[in-house]
């Protein structure tokens, strides 16, 4: 075994920290002083490596560690800090504000409760003779909504008439136009070619439009004949 | 005239209790846990950092942590090697970040980071060869140095150290032998 292989191995008993020395080791450097010196040289670097490893691993820990924690630690539960646990309750609000919100915002208004789907609206009752148009009043406010006592229903409006001699004339208003008629109708003291067109009358040779009235007759029911006869 | 009592719902009541006799009970394993736990994760983190302030701070963080989670883990053997490596990853990112800064080598050489008490034999190892030493561990792999520190702290067996890492003691051994040769090597 030459000096290399015994440095080698020497190298190795040090950093493997075994407490035993190997035979042939001790046997090698009674006859080596180079290998001799050599084991003697890592014996005291791996006695310093030693020495300086413990004294970084065993720090001494100051006093204040403990207390300071025990302080941060006064106020969180174990394993719970960061766990909410009302999330039963915030279901519970959340809901009542969806409850609360929706019947705010479907809560019908003094206005829709006295009006039901289809309204007349009342024209203005008088008509400027010199420009035949009709004299709007000063506040659209006036304009009257009533409920349609005959029809709950209708698909067509139909063109105001005024004239000097009927009451009023009436629109007949889709529920979900109302609104938009009554901003109209406010603005109609800077558009009176518009409300004028509104309540024109009707033309004698523009053609009428007849629907045809559907009849239903009465079904005449069979009984169907079975396929065994 | 009869009485009323109002009463909390039994079941309630029962949950609440039992809540909050295992948060005493978590509360009290903790405490069991901290008294050795603590000066562990400090000497983890001085061995990394270098710095006994930092190093205080690094172990009251990393037991924080592992107070926070103290419930969630299954088995409480484990809880040691747990602040073990809570420990030792957060000091090796406030030491990756002093280092980033450029501040470590300034930092070293203000007096405070000495080690507190030195004696006749660890005077005449310091200062020249403890900054190589220190030099050479800090260029380790994070899994050698762990095992060379853990192994160098005073009480614990390279069994225990296995343990505290969750890996063989043969592993244990092999990282070992390996850091010292590497340091040997360097420090030569």
């Amino acid at each position: 075994m030459n000096c290399e292989q015994i440095q080698q191995e020497i190298r190795d008993h040090f950093a493997a920290g075994e407490p035993a020395i190997p035979a042939r080791l001790m046997t090698h450097q009674e006859s080596c002083s180079e290998c001799r010196d050599y084991f003697q040289s890592h014996a005291s670097l791996f006695r310093a490596i030693d020495q300086g490893l413990s004294s970084i691993a065993n720090s001494p820990v100051p006093p204040s560690l403990l207390p300071a924690v025990r302080a941060r630690l006064a106020g969180q539960p174990a394993g719970h800090s960061f766990r909410f646990h009302g999330w039963p309750l915030a279901a519970l609000a959340t809901a009542a504000l969806v409850v609360v919100f929706a019947f705010f915002w479907h809560r019908p208004t003094q206005r829709d409760k006295a009006v039901p789907d289809v309204a007349r609206v009342t024209a203005p009752r008088t008509l400027d003779p010199e420009r035949d148009t009709p004299v709007i009043p000063e506040s659209p406010r006036r304009a009257e909504l009533r409920p349609h006592p005959g029809k709950q229903r209708s698909s067509s409006t139909l063109p105001a008439e005024v004239t000097h001699d009927e009451p009023s004339s009436e629109v007949i208003v889709l529920a979900e136009e109302r609104e938009a008629f009554v901003r109209f109708v406010a603005e109609v003291p800077e558009n009176r070619a518009a409300a004028a067109g509104l309540t024109r009358r009707m033309p004698e040779n523009e053609p009428i439009v007849e629907i045809a009235l559907l009849t239903i007759k009465p079904v005449e029911v069979k009984l169907l004949e079975s396929s065994e006869e | 005239m009869q009485e009323l009592v109002l009463n909390p719902p039994a079941r309630l009541l029962s949950a609440e209790q039992s809540r909050e006799e295992g948060l005493a009970s978590a509360q009290r394993e903790f405490e069991l846990r901290l008294a050795e736990c603590g000066p562990l994760a400090f000497r983890v983190a001085r061995s990394v950092l270098r710095n006994e302030a930092d190093a205080e701070d690094i172990a009251q963080e990393a037991l924080l942590k592992a107070y926070r989670k103290f419930a969630d883990l299954r088995d409480p053997s484990r809880f040691r090697a747990w602040v073990v490596r809570i420990s030792f990853r957060l000091a090796l990112d406030r030491w990756r970040s002093l280092k980033r800064r450029e501040r470590r080598e300034t930092e070293w050489a203000s007096p405070e980071r000495q080690p507190a008490e030195l004696n006749a034999e660890q005077i005449a190892v310091s200062n020249q060869f403890q900054a190589r030493l220190e030099k050479a561990l800090e260029q380790l792999p994070d899994k050698a140095r762990l095992v060379l520190v853990l192994s160098a702290i005073q009480g614990y067996t390279l069994e225990e150290v296995a343990a505290m890492l969750e890996i063989p003691l043969g592993t244990v051994k092999s990282r070992l032998f390996f850091a010292r040769k590497r340091l040997a090597e360097k420090l030569r």
